[in-house]
């Protein structure tokens, strides 16, 4: 039956797979997890108006939520390679809930702080960074395309839930917007997960795109101390620490945006729906680069293209700084939109002709980590910058520095032409065959 | 600079962390500052400011504060 399979993926490019529905359910997974934590800008105004709770306080919320996150990213990434996406998604969806939850009856910042930052931060950590590792093992070609549709899923998530949790906050207060929005997600996710498979040995295929004159792969959980001798390969060359900075560096460009556009526009005299718009307008336009960037960095080269989308990040948020007029909002949620959509896509791509099929967990969680240090930095820096000066305009140079460091950095990064690891599937047939697993 | 290693960590991305930590520790102590100052506008000669923890903990850090 498999080789029948093979066949058909010689002949096609595109044709049914299992690989679609693993790339839906972790598009769900993203939608609906991370959509509270995106649309957070809109939480900062009715929790200060009932609590009196500064900007700079609440904002640490998010920080924290994001540090945690990150934290815990490289332990939730090497879970999801020992024990597999499906546990970790799993353990992570219950977390949210809890996390939900409490959130919704905070009385004090330090009970917002640890219900919202601390586990909230561990629940996303655990079952959204095993996602995207989970998905390269359903993809052997096409990788491009199939991260290109999860990327995008992280656009619709805000661009749907930022004016959804705005209305809900308007009509019902914020304490049920958090109990209504942590049952819902909980219910989908918990769905999600029932269908979903860690290997396409689980349904009894190969990986989406594998030919026949194609090496197999293994289609088992890699044993432990092969992760682990791995592991200490993939520290030894600068490109596994060089994504993290370069991640970290592209978050705290988007950051400083995502979380203060909103109080900075409501400060100019929008009200809170049309500045949550401005959110909403660059959400939906980074669909279509989150969509095409992995595609792209497949077909025209993973560095210029990822070079030319942290430039397009940076340099619209001048904008922002040296104009005072109306319109510059949607000119600027255009252009940055586009940027800040494609900023992430390129580092599947990276992962892949960097490290081949080698399980990347640990490397994508470490990724992450940088990414969530970039997010807390870039969220709490316009809170105590506002205090200082009165206006935002020193957080966005700093948006602005950290996308232009991301682009050289990018520059900088290895050839990716050659695998840096090249022997590690070749370790782990070796060590199958010792074990007797194959023949 | 891609395969300089210092300490066993790319040039490149110890660069990105100390240049962090510097903007971190600065803007801190500069936000403690400012807080630490406006507080002592409103208050009488006689009565000493208060000073929260971490305040204290970020002027300490940073050199230029």
């Amino acid at each position: 039956m498999i080789e029948e399979k093979i066949e058909t993926s010689d002949t096609n490019t595109f044709y049914w797979h299992y690989a679609w529905v693993i790339v839906v359910i972790i598009a769900g997974m993203q939608i609906v997890g991370t959509s509270i934590r995106m649309a957070f800008g809109v939480f900062i105004d009715p929790l200060h108006t009932q609590f009196g709770w500064s900007q700079g306080g609440i904002g640490f919320a998010y920080a924290v939520c994001s540090v945690v996150s990150a934290v815990v990213s490289p332990l939730a990434g090497n879970m999801g390679d020992r024990f597999g996406a499906k546990k970790a998604m799993l353990v992570g969806t219950f977390v949210f809930l809890i996390g939900m939850l409490t959130t919704a009856f905070v009385q004090n910042l330090w009970q917002f702080w640890f219900t919202y930052g601390v586990i909230l931060g561990i629940a996303q950590a655990i079952f959204l960074v095993p996602l995207i590792p989970a998905a390269m093992i359903w993809f052997r070609r096409h990788l491009g395309l199939a991260m290109g549709l999860i990327m995008a899923s992280w656009g619709i998530g805000p661009a749907l839930a930022t004016p959804l949790v705005a209305f809900m906050i308007e009509n019902f207060g914020w304490s049920a917007a958090f109990v209504s929005i942590g049952i819902v997600s909980t219910l989908i996710m918990l769905a999600l997960v029932a269908v979903f498979k860690n290997r396409p040995a689980d349904v009894g295929d190969n990986p989406y795109g594998t030919l026949q004159n194609d090496p197999p792969l293994s289609d088992k959980l890699p044993p432990t101390v092969l992760l682990d001798e791995f592991k200490v390969h993939m520290k030894k060359t600068a490109a596994y620490w060089n994504m993290s900075s370069i991640h970290f560096l592209g978050c705290v460009g988007h950051a400083v945006i995502l979380i203060w556009i909103i109080p900075m526009a409501t400060s100019k005299g929008l009200s809170a729906i049309d500045a949550s718009l401005i959110l909403t307008l660059f959400s939906a336009v980074s669909i279509a680069t989150r969509l095409t960037t992995p595609i792209l960095c497949e077909r025209l080269g993973v560095r210029t293209v990822m070079t030319v989308f942290y430039i397009l990040q940076g340099a619209p948020v001048l904008l922002l700084i040296f104009s005072s007029m109306d319109s510059v909002f949607i000119v600027f949620a255009i252009i940055f939109g586009i940027g800040y959509g494609g900023e992430t896509g390129g580092f599947p791509i990276l992962n892949r002709k960097f490290f081949g099929h080698a399980p990347m967990g640990g490397a994508h969680g470490f990724q992450m980590l940088g990414a969530g240090i970039g997010m807390a930095l870039g969220g709490w820096v316009g809170g105590p910058v506002f205090d200082i000066f009165g206006s935002y305009n020193a957080a966005f140079a700093i948006s602005i520095l950290a996308s232009f460091a991301g682009a050289v950095s990018i520059i900088l990064l290895e050839n990716p032409a050659k695998l840096l690891i090249p022997d590690w599937q070749k370790s782990q047939e070796d060590y199958e065959r010792t074990i007797g697993v194959i023949s | 600079m891609r395969n300089i290693f210092v300490l066993g960590i790319p040039l490149q991305f110890a660069i990105v962390a100390f240049v962090s930590v510097l903007l971190v520790v600065y803007v801190a102590a500069m936000s403690a500052s400012s807080r630490i100052e406006n507080r002592g506008e409103v208050r009488t000669e006689s009565i000493q400011t208060e000073i929260y923890a971490w305040e204290s903990a970020a002027l300490w850090m940073c050199p230029l504060h």
